[in-house]
């Protein structure tokens, strides 16, 4: 499964990778995976990251990513 | 028009009630932010710095706490020292440091008007009195406001401790550029230099205000056992419990916030900047305590947009296809780091069209000003700004329609946004096509007129929700939401609610529910209440109808299964039996029914609108004057029409005020020139023609009703619209704003 890493996540936990291959059961996995690349990430990612599986914002975390092929990390913005 | 013909009809939905809160609003008993009391309530007020950027080496507060009728004094040493960590109160997380420093300063103050102490008193003369008895020894330091004299070396830095983020390489000496955020796709500097034309241009944007009629104000009070109340006016109730309780360092639970009515925020409500002081106030003097914010104060002290400079080179192809962008945008982000409106400048730019070779880099630089804060569509009309110009420009050298030039790069279902990500049912196509074919498109022009066109979207977002439906005993029903009702969602959430149940609007009412009374609901914005509440409103109802068909099956001695719900009642052949009757016998069938749903939904979907301006200049002033302002959106589906119109109408005309008169004025000591809306010029109802809002209903098939967010898209396409249509009035491009008279009078004059 390909996981596309916006900026600013590349450049301040994967050494400015942006594209990684990680396979994982659900998001909440794929967090723990790459927190264990980059110690730090998951706390960050509570709070700064959003994920789109396939193109779709997958605000839930506990969803399957069986079949997945692409998750791209990036992050949250605020409205008014 | 224009929308898919073959859309379901609703029996409310799209239908235009009486609003449930109009009554109390037109007569005044609506209770607002500043116009809360409380049993032995005290008087606050706030003391904040004339300096625009200052060190405190020390504050003296007593003769102010040995002023009769001053029961509390608070300093920045009041607040616990550690509030640090984020708090994910909305879309994105605030920084507690910051948060609790833009509250009240420490060691140093970064703008005019920052907090440096707080009294408590009697009245609020003895408070104000008490202001003036407060010693503060400031260290004067250079103060810089202007964006790049802010990056140029040597110049005042507003923080040690500040580097900026988003580097390849660690930086090791501080900087007043908090944050860099790029995007990049394909090779842009390869398609500009493939393009037919290239339009380069620079333009620059005043820091503006959200202009909410009402101002900050909250009542707070800590209770002798450690627990608190807040009553106040905010986009979300929620935020300010989590901010207030990290800033303080209590518990959620411990903190009870009551929304009150709110007279506007449009962005600029979802923080907090009085609520951590008036518990602390109200903890020292054992009594509720009143802040409420005076208009200068909000002028001075409450976060704006942020000004900007902009870079563009934008390239197209003989046929009008955009085919590379080179895009640097560097923004005002105020006194302290944290603003987020970097990343969603970056990620909206170009965010409705195919631009297959782009580079979007993004700046936030620190200023002595107040910290900006979110203001509809945050980051977005700024960026919007420079590039609908600049399609203006390439369209017109290369002799095609405007619209057409936009239609050929239009993003339409099923296409990848700059992101990645897949867009499902957008209608911006439509809206275009629509916009096209209004009659106001092809309508004469008169002498000194000009028209123009532009487009903007903005990603809307869903978040958590959490709404309960409870059937009351006569078979009226209670709808709870935790979402304070800005953009009219008490009138959505009933009609919703009533239309899923099957019964009149006017059986359904209303409550937005304080922190205690609900589960978590994040903020009002992001455009996101009428999608994502509405949704739980729904599930809610439908839960409420699966319990009320056991009910019903329980009272007719049949099985469940064969129960349906139709129009309001449970039908099991010839028989019926309606809410009221269920209701009547639910002490009977099992007790109270109600239901509640807590979700956080996706599929949400940007919105898009087209705006045409019609605009007269007159060439011996430079004033302009609006003449005629269309404003389409693809709305989704639109629940209360009256109010989605609204939204399109308000937001176009805030577009339009930064456009052409609105700006932070700061004098050469860095003081804010003009903090007051007699010289802060919004546009009045008296400055603009009626705004006619069309919209495109192009449903979201991720929502039961269809809605797509239409708060905040409206105020981006404005800027440039205006822009175009001076240009196309007087073959001017003016790429700075505000587009005053004195500013296109002088550029006139020039010309000739």
């Amino acid at each position: 499964m390909r996981i596309v890493v916006m900026p600013p996540f590349d450049r301040e936990f994967f050494g400015g990778s942006d594209r990684l291959e990680l396979e994982a059961d659900s998001l909440f996995a794929l967090v723990g995976k790459l927190d264990a690349i980059a110690p730090g990430f998951a706390a960050a990612a509570e709070s700064r990251a959003a994920f789109a599986v396939d193109g779709v914002f997958a605000p839930v975390w506990s969803a399957s990513l069986a079949g997945a092929g692409e998750v791209i990390l990036l992050p949250r913005v605020a409205g008014g | 028009m224009n929308a898919p013909s073959d859309q379901k009809t609703f029996r409310l939905v799209g239908t235009r009630p009486i609003r449930p809160d109009g009554i109390e609003k037109v007569t005044g008993k609506a209770i607002y932010g500043p116009d809360f009391v409380a049993p032995g309530m005290l008087h606050g007020a706030v003391l904040r710095s004339p300096h625009p950027h200052a060190r405190i080496r020390g504050i003296d507060t007593r003769r102010a706490e040995a002023l009769a009728g001053v029961k509390a004094v608070v300093t920045g040493a009041d607040f616990p020292g550690g509030a640090e960590g984020t708090v994910a109160g909305g879309e994105t997380p605030t920084d507690l440091k910051y948060a609790s420093i833009k509250c009240m300063a420490r060691d140093k103050v970064f703008f005019e008007g920052h907090a440096v102490a707080a009294v408590a008193a009697t009245s609020a003369a003895v408070a104000e009195e008490a202001l003036k008895l407060i010693a503060v020894d400031y260290e004067v330091l250079p103060h810089v406001t202007d964006i790049e004299e802010a990056l140029r070396p040597g110049g005042p830095i507003l923080h040690d401790d500040v580097f900026t983020q988003g580097l390849a390489e660690t930086p090791t000496t501080p900087s007043n550029a908090s944050l860099r955020f790029a995007m990049t796709r394909g090779d842009a500097e390869q398609a500009l230099g493939a393009a037919v034309e290239v339009y380069t241009g620079r333009f620059t944007l005043q820091p503006v205000h959200q202009g909410y009629i009402e101002p900050h104000a909250c009542v707070a009070s800590w209770q002798a056992d450690g627990q608190g109340q807040i009553w106040c006016s905010t986009q979300g109730h929620f935020s300010v419990r989590a901010m207030t309780a990290g800033i303080l360092g209590m518990s959620i639970a411990s903190i009870r916030v009551m929304p009150l009515e709110i007279g506007g925020g449009f962005g600029g409500k979802t923080t907090v900047y009085l609520e951590p002081v008036a518990m602390l106030l109200s903890r020292k003097a054992g009594r509720p305590v009143r802040l409420a914010m005076q208009r200068g104060d909000i002028f001075r002290a409450s976060g704006p947009a942020p000004g900007a400079v902009i870079d563009i080179r934008l390239g197209a192809l003989a046929d009008g296809t955009l085919s590379g962008a080179d895009i640097e945008f560097k923004y005002n982000g105020g006194g302290l780091p944290g603003a987020y409106e970097v990343y969603s400048g970056v990620m909206s730019t170009l965010s409705c069209y195919r631009v297959p070779d782009a580079n979007v880099v993004g700046w936030n630089v620190l200023t002595n000003m107040p910290t900006v804060h979110a203001y509809r569509a945050p980051g977005a009309p700024q960026t919007y700004f420079a590039v609908e110009c600049a399609i203006d420009e390439l369209a017109r050298r290369l002799g095609i329609d405007p619209i057409d030039m936009r239609l050929r790069n239009v993003l339409r279902p099923g296409d990848t946004d700059g992101r990645g990500m897949t867009l499902g049912a957008i209608g911006y196509a439509e809206t275009l096509e629509a916009t096209k074919a209004h009659p106001h498109y092809a309508a004469p022009l008169g002498p000194n007129q000009g028209r123009g066109i532009a487009c903007g979207s903005w990603g809307n977002y869903g978040g958590p929700s959490t709404a309960a439906v409870s059937l009351a005993e006569d078979g009226s029903i209670l709808v709870t939401e935790g979402n304070p009702d800005i953009g009219g969602s008490r009138a959505a959430m009933a009609m919703m609610a009533a239309e899923t149940l099957g019964i009149a609007y006017e059986k359904v009412r209303v409550t937005v529910a304080d922190t205690s009374s609900i589960g978590y609901s994040m903020g009002t914005g992001g455009s996101r209440t009428t999608f994502a509440t509405g949704m739980a409103v729904v599930q809610a109802a439908e839960a409420v109808i699966e319990i009320m068909k056991q009910r019903a099956a329980q009272m007719l001695g049949a099985d469940a299964a064969g129960i349906e719900w139709r129009d309001g009642a449970a039908v099991l052949g010839e028989q019926r039996l309606s809410i009221a009757e269920i209701a009547a016998k639910s002490g009977m069938t099992g007790g109270p029914i109600s239901a509640e749903a807590a979700i956080h939904p996706g599929g949400f979907l940007p919105g898009f609108g087209a705006h045409i301006c019609d605009l007269e200049i007159d060439p011996e002033t430079g004033h302009t004057t609006v003449v005629r302002y269309t404003a389409l959106q693809d709305v989704g589906r639109a629940i209360h029409p009256d109010y989605v119109e609204g939204q399109i109408q308000g937001g176009a005309v805030q577009g339009i005020g930064w456009a052409l008169n609105e700006a932070y004025v700061y004098d050469r000591e860095g003081h804010l020139d003009n903090a007051g809306f007699l010289d802060y010029r919004m546009p009045v109802a008296s400055d603009m023609p009626m705004i006619e809002a069309v919209m495109i209903e192009v449903p979201n098939p991720d929502h039961p009703y269809g809605v797509k967010g239409v708060g905040e898209t409206p105020i981006v396409p404005p800027l440039a619209a205006v822009a175009n249509a001076v240009r196309d009035a007087t073959g001017l491009r003016i790429g700075d704003l505000p587009l005053s008279p004195d500013r296109i009078y002088a550029r006139l004059q020039a010309a000739e």
